[in-house]
């Protein structure tokens, strides 16, 4: 069983723009209060906040969502970074595909985990052969 | 980084004998607690504090007692937010639970 729900970019940002993308929103809801009940860890990896943050009015949503709300941000490090590399090349990737590494190296590192994301096809491949990831897609 | 201790201060059991956590003076300096560290004393059943010395030993009480305190605190914090995203915006379809339930627990 899963310990730890690490959102990706889309997650984030549904929550983050719930009015605005409720279909998406009710999804990453259903998640985290799958999460809540199974007393799993939720967490962003940091990269994902360069794909969120553009300044201005979006980054004060995101930011709501982040503080105090018992969703972490777990901070990229040397070994996250370089298991994020060997997975890009395991995938036949470029690094146009870097914070989709940094994620799934995020949530290997919290392995078991689950992983809410919006992009099925290129997690699938970074994560493929990893034990204890699974997906859902928002 | 600041040093400091987080004292873990056990119950008296019903024989009287000394608190099993109250001498540890654990030094928090690991990896895991990177922000400044400040002593705190908490209560804690007897038998509690035995199993969780046994289990971690008595330098690793500190940054044991710091990640049950910080997993506490998130699952408070997340609950209150859920509850505040159903008032806001209705409550979550019970098929989208169910389906996110079963993603969860599949293999």
């Amino acid at each position: 069983m899963a310990t730890t729900l690490i959102l990706d970019s889309e997650a984030l940002n549904a929550l983050a723009r719930a009015n605005e993308r409720p279909v998406l929103a009710e999804r990453a809801r259903a998640i985290l209060r799958v999460a809540y009940e199974e007393r799993a860890l939720v967490r962003v990896p940091a990269p994902v906040l360069a794909e969120v943050c553009r300044g201005g009015r979006f980054d004060a949503a995101v930011e709501r969502v982040l503080n105090g709300r018992g969703i972490g941000v777990h901070a990229l490090d040397d070994a996250i970074a370089k298991r994020a590399g060997s997975l890009l090349a395991r995938a036949k990737l470029t690094s146009e595909h870097a914070i989709d590494a940094f994620v799934v190296a995020t949530a290997a590192a919290h392995s078991p985990a689950v992983i809410a994301t919006g992009d099925r096809t290129d997690l699938t491949r970074l994560a493929s052969g990893l034990r204890g990831l699974r997906l859902f897609v928002v | 980084m600041q040093k400091g201790s987080v004292a873990f201060v056990a119950r008296r059991d019903h024989t009287g004998r000394e608190p099993v956590g109250a001498s540890i003076p654990t030094m928090v300096v690991d990896a895991a607690m990177p922000q400044p560290a400040v002593k705190l004393s908490v209560s804690v059943p007897f038998e509690l504090a035995q199993a969780v010395r046994k289990r971690v030993g008595e330098r690793g009480v500190s940054s044991f007692v710091a990640r049950a305190l910080q997993h506490e605190l998130e699952r408070t914090e997340l609950g209150t937010y859920l509850d505040e995203l159903d008032a806001k915006h209705g409550p979550i379809s019970k098929q989208a639970i169910a389906t996110a339930r079963r993603a969860w627990r599949r293999r």
